[in-house]
């Protein structure tokens, strides 16, 4: 009723207009308008842009300040006297290439596993259903909601004396310490359970849906098996979502230190590290202590204090290092992110 | 033609299969890794959570050893332990506010940065940081300090965006107090809430990029305004995405829950690591675990229910 009204009173005022003046009055306001709200927009996108850009560029400034300048209001965002020597300081009191190294091999190779245990059990669920599929994705749905938390301890212990089926009992005489070696990590993950992999088989479901069924029956008549489908015409035409699931599942890794703490604690991974450098122990930083442990290998030249904003700032630069691969990785792979954040239409 | 000689020469019985039968069988075969893990690492464990809980449970070589004590690791939980109930009671108060500001707070964003315009891709990009910068699940209160979202949540970028101004305003307009309160917290919070609504802000983005464009041309042909046109179109359509983001949103929330008392910062899973492993007492841990569980499920069941009923589904 609503809209048949309106569109009366906007058909009169079109014609009011048109037979008053000859200046097509409506088109032009209602080019101001879309103007206006072109503007309206933009500054709300710059707003929030700064606001979510400021922590990072304040990291960078800090960074680069020289440390006898901490403090000081001669200058807001470019330092008065640039320096690299904090960062040089950061990198080897974080072993940096080393740890660098490690959390993004371990980082990787836990991604890949989440992808192909969550591609294929995301592919089982969205086309190969069977009788009790159904119930089983229920269950997906419950181990997203309850927390890893809960099974901390439980998982813990089995890790300490694994053993599967009685096969290593029975071939080395002793069951295994899992503890401590990255291999929990990876059997977690490519078994499922680890890091939000539910969420990520959740994804692969909504998107292996909203591909074209037919290329897939296409195949199946032309004799191809189940498998050949999916390594051959399913993966290829999936880039944007493995792109998409890769990107999340690297970053929530790389940030994650519940896993590493729990099953792996080593110093290797930067987040674990950074947490490590900030935590505070008795009256003296931790940064103070990494700098003496390593005061051997920084050069005489480097400036270094041993006061609370020196400290402060040392931590700034330790997180900057921390999330500087991921930013980095990000912007390489943003445009494919984005495409397949919009393909996947994680629809409910 | 190799993959039809195979087929031939690897079993005839695979060969004689329906369809239907086949697709079972591959169904489960590519779901297996996954049941394998769930029977392994989540199931089992969770059976035996519960039963820790009503146990006393020590470590010793090659296992576990369980004394039966029924409810007390709970009643401990509840009535002894300084910090869990309140750790409890505060996280449901505290979820529901900022779960409520989160979704709104993404749902604008999203259409703010959706539909076209120049500069679009460097925007997204922009609002996509968040998720990179380090909340996410599992989020670091385990470890002590979550270094990266303080410097993102505290620190002078609050002050800078004076809050303080907008309070006074409110304050002396006649607002009821509680409402100023809850305003000036969500704007000094603004920092948190952006930090961690880059996921919902990117589902909802794909949300609104699913929706047809031929129902936003329908309703531009009945002369809608923008207005309606959010109500009776956007907001329907991306109703399904409410409720995915809510139930993330919450479960975020828990996880990474936690609070001041006394000057020292208490995270929920923190708590419950520091319970079982550093004062050795883990029934009490694994108790705490299950309350803590409880809660999430029936909260969550109870938000999805409330919300599934005003939810849209188009097909």
């Amino acid at each position: 009723m609503i809209n048949t009204e309106t569109i009366q009173k906007s058909q009169t005022v079109s014609e009011e207009s048109r037979s008053t003046r000859k200046v097509n009055l409506p088109a032009i306001q209602k080019r101001i308008k879309a103007i206006l709200s072109l503007l309206f927009r933009y500054a709300l996108i710059i707003c929030l842009s700064y606001m979510i850009l400021y922590p990072l560029l304040q990291m960078i400034t800090t960074a680069l300040t020289h440390p006898y300048d901490i403090g000081s209001t001669a200058s807001v965002w470019i330092p008065e006297h640039i320096t690299l020597d904090n960062i040089k300081v950061a990198t080897i009191i974080m072993d940096y290439p080393k740890s660098l190294l490690y959390s993004l091999t371990s980082t990787f190779v836990i991604m890949l596993l989440q992808l192909i245990n969550a591609s294929f059990a995301g592919y089982s669920f969205a086309r190969l259903k069977f009788k009790g599929s159904g119930f089983l994705f229920g269950l997906v749905i419950l181990t997203i909601i309850v927390p890893p938390t809960t099974m901390m301890l439980p998982q813990y212990v089995y890790f300490r004396n694994f053993d599967l089926f009685g096969i290593f009992s029975f071939l080395t005489g002793h069951k295994l310490n899992l503890l401590g070696k990255p291999a929990s990590m990876c059997l977690l993950a490519i078994l499922g359970q680890g890091l939000n992999s539910s969420l990520f088989i959740y994804i692969f479901r909504q998107f292996f849906r909203g591909l074209p069924k037919e290329l897939e029956e296409a195949a199946y008549v032309d004799g191809a098996g189940f498998l050949r489908i999916f390594t051959s015409i399913v993966l290829p035409a999936s880039k944007p979502g493995f792109i998409t699931v890769g990107v999340l599942s690297f970053v929530w890794n790389w940030n994650d230190t519940y896993f590493p703490l729990l099953f792996n604690p080593t110093d290797r991974y930067l987040r674990v590290q950074l947490n490590s450098l900030a935590a505070s122990s008795g009256g003296s930083s931790q940064i103070q202590l990494a700098i003496g442990n390593a005061v051997s290998k920084i050069s005489p030249d480097i400036v270094r204090l041993s006061t609370e904003p020196y400290d402060k700032m040392m931590l700034t630069v330790c997180k900057l290092l921390t999330i500087l691969p991921l930013i980095i990785i990000f912007l390489i792979v943003q445009k494919q992110f984005v495409e397949g954040v919009e393909r996947s239409g994680i629809v409910g | 033609m190799s993959i039809r000689n195979k087929k031939q020469k690897g079993g005839s019985w695979y060969y004689r299969l329906e369809l239907s039968k086949k697709t079972r069988l591959w169904g489960i075969l590519f779901l297996l890794p996954w049941l394998l893990g769930f029977f392994l690492f989540f199931l089992k464990p969770l059976i035996e959570t519960v039963v820790y809980s009503f146990n006393t449970v020590k470590v010793i070589e090659g296992g576990i050893d369980l004394d039966f004590i029924g409810w007390k690791n709970y009643i401990h939980a509840f009535t002894i332990d300084t910090v869990f109930n309140r750790l409890i009671l505060t996280m449901i108060t505290k979820t529901f506010p900022q779960v409520l500001i989160v979704i709104i707070f993404s749902l604008l964003a999203a259409i703010l940065i959706n539909g076209r315009y120049p500069g679009r891709s460097i925007a997204r990009t922009i609002f996509f940081i968040p998720i990179i910068m380090g909340t996410n699940i599992a989020e670091a209160t385990l470890a002590g300090k979550d270094v990266i979202s303080q410097e993102i949540a505290g620190g002078s970028a609050t002050k800078a965006f004076g809050s303080g101004v907008i309070l006074d305003v409110l304050a002396n307009a006649g607002l009821p107090l509680e409402i100023v309160g809850y305003v000036s917290g969500a704007v000094s919070g603004i920092f948190s809430i952006l930090a961690i609504s880059g996921v919902p802000t990117l589902i909802f983005l794909a949300g609104l990029q699913s929706i047809s464009p031929s129902l936003y041309e329908v309703a531009r042909m009945e002369g809608s305004t923008s207005y309606e046109t959010f109500w009776k179109v956007t907001l329907p359509m991306v109703s399904p995405m409410v409720l995915v983001c809510t139930v993330y949103s919450i479960i975020d929330a828990f996880f990474r829950h936690n609070i001041m008392i006394n000057g020292t910062r208490y995270g929920i899973v923190k708590w419950m690591r520091t319970v079982a492993f550093t004062q050795a007492n883990y029934g009490l841990s694994a108790a705490m675990a299950v309350v803590y569980m409880a809660v999430s499920i029936l909260v969550v069941a109870l938000v999805s229910y409330l919300i599934s009923k005003v939810v849209f589904y188009y097909d």
